[in-house]
């Protein structure tokens, strides 16, 4: 069907989607969206109005920031662009007497962020500047995830920080009003793909899933976020761990092992014996060839599935394995891809129904916990307004359910893994053992003896 | 296939894995320092298996198998010929 385009209107994909139905499934238990924040910690103090300028202006070049999704008479969704910015600004917020800009005061203030339903009410990216006394400083973003994923979020302070020293060519902005098909077309194609999605899904789950019981108040408990630093040293022995154990770059599937054979006590005491893991993974969208580049606007993410029994996370190695199996198995099966095409079809729903049919199509157990490990870092940046970029790490709020997950990131030749979880999912004594078990899981094989 | 020929398929889907140009992408240079990851590298392989014939999967991946595309190139080629 030929749908007429306009530069005001730029048709969501399955993808954006699915973030959709999710987000709506976590505001509809929680009363908060699901956001995500990427702290950057600086050398050095900020001048906070050349900040706040500068901020805003990079913010007014995309109109589409105070964007919201419609919906076209062709039932395709789309993210309904203004014409100009007018007098909005973008949420920005100076903390002059921070104190010190430690990670662990900045994770306290983003769980503040995160706990803010009204945040990125207006607009998909908010900008706070943490600085105190000393000679160090944090910048957190805040990105609505229906516009950013953790690509593009790299993508847009990148060019940000390097548009604030006045190192970026004009020709660097991209256009994110080109058009794009609304995809609704090849509907038999994308049945197929649902139906293969069924399938698939069918095979994964064949018994029960072990999942954490959500808190009761779940409406009144705060998304929580630990965060785990590896040094260079420590991040070049986990992946020289990671290629022995599971196979060359094969970073995602040991790091998903390692992260089972962390939870599995936790979830043996509190679930049926003999129930499944199941965990969702998502991952950078594998382009077809002649795509359009990618900009940093929405979401280019696919996600990949893996079961095996929860028994099975005790033999990490052997685990890391047969996840790197699955992987490849689903890579050359194009599962990916029918993710995305039936996704595509779903987008016929409005987010509630699409939410409730996830529920129903995943038999109410959705995934046990979720995984993201990015990638090369796309924040290249060195500086930002003259002050030296240290390091950076993303900190996303995970869906409800499963509320729980982890996250790797690289900076530099350093890893950090932030544990998002929503607040009374596991107690705090076991929340507060976990990343230290994980980091000795992770670089040793076997966590250190009490 | 001559090995020039499957070095330049290899740096033509890497290019597209990367969504980089196929002449930015350095032949002997290890695959991790290209920015490849697990998927990318799980395409790459379903990629040769498709393209060439050749299954790598279950050769162990041991990084001195894929140092560089010039090595795995030539790994191809010899597969090829026997």
């Amino acid at each position: 069907m030929k749908v007429p385009s306009s530069p005001r209107k730029r048709y969501l994909g399955g993808a954006d989607w699915c973030v959709a139905a999710l987000r709506h499934g976590t505001l509809e238990t929680t009363g908060r969206p699901s956001s995500f924040h990427v702290a950057v910690f600086v050398e050095g103090r900020f001048e906070p109005a050349l900040l706040q300028r500068r901020f805003q202006e990079y913010c007014a070049r995309f109109p589409l920031l105070w964007g919201r999704a419609a919906r076209c008479w062709c039932l395709a969704p789309y993210w309904k662009i203004p014409g100009d910015v007018g007098d909005r600004t973008a949420p920005y917020r100076l903390v002059e007497d921070f104190g010190a800009a430690t990670s662990e005061n900045v994770v306290r203030w983003i769980e503040k962020l995160a706990n803010d339903p009204d945040r990125l009410r207006d607009c998909a990216v908010a900008l706070d500047c943490l600085q105190g006394a000393d000679s160090a400083a944090a910048l957190v973003f805040s990105f609505d995830h229906l516009l950013f994923d953790a690509a593009g979020a790299e993508r847009f302070i990148d060019l940000f920080c390097r548009y604030a020293d006045g190192r970026a060519a004009p020709s660097e902005f991209p256009d994110p009003r080109a058009p794009e098909p609304a995809h609704l077309d090849q509907w038999g194609k994308r049945f197929a793909s649902g139906q293969k999605l069924n399938r698939a899904m069918r095979e994964l789950l064949p018994g029960a899933t072990a999942n954490l019981d959500l808190p009761e108040d779940a409406g009144r408990r705060p998304f929580r976020f630990r965060l785990l630093s590896l040094d260079a040293q420590e991040s070049r022995r986990a992946q020289e761990q990671a290629f022995a154990t599971a196979g060359y770059l094969m970073f995602t599937p040991y790091v998903l092992a390692t992260a089972a054979a962390t939870f599995q006590p936790r979830f043996a005491r509190r679930v049926a014996p003999g129930a499944d893991f199941i965990i969702t993974v998502s991952t950078s969208r594998l382009r077809p060839p002649g795509a359009r580049a990618p900009h940093f606007f929405f979401n280019d993410l696919s996600f990949l599935y893996f079961g095996f029994p929860m028994a099975a996370a005790g033999a990490r190695d052997a685990l890391a394995r047969t996840l790197r199996d699955q992987m490849v198995a689903q890579v050359k099966a194009g599962m990916p891809a029918a993710i995305e095409d039936a996704n595509l079809l779903m987008r016929i729903l409005p987010p509630r129904p699409f939410w409730k049919f996830m529920f129903t199509f995943f038999r109410n157990r959705l995934s046990s916990f979720a995984l993201t490990c990015l990638g090369d870092p796309l924040l290249k940046a060195t500086t930002v307004l003259g002050c030296p970029i240290r390091t950076h790490v993303h900190l996303p709020v995970i869906p409800v359910p499963p509320g729980l997950g982890l996250i790797l990131n690289r900076s530099g030749d350093s890893y950090h893994v932030v544990l998002s979880y929503l607040e009374g999912i596991l107690p705090e004594d076991e929340i507060a053992s976990l990343l230290d078990e994980f980091r000795d899981r992770l670089l040793n094989g076997a966590p250190a003896a009490q | 296939m001559k090995t020039d020929d499957i070095l330049l398929e290899l740096k033509s889907h890497v290019a597209f894995l990367l969504g980089a140009e196929p002449e930015g992408i350095a032949p002997d240079q290890p695959l991790h320092l290209l920015g490849l990851d697990s998927m990318g590298f799980v395409d790459l392989l379903v990629f040769i298996e498709k393209q060439f014939g050749l299954s790598l999967m279950n050769s162990g991946l041991s990084q001195d198998d894929f140092a560089s595309l010039s090595v795995l190139a030539e790994r191809i080629a010899g597969a090829q010929r026997q």
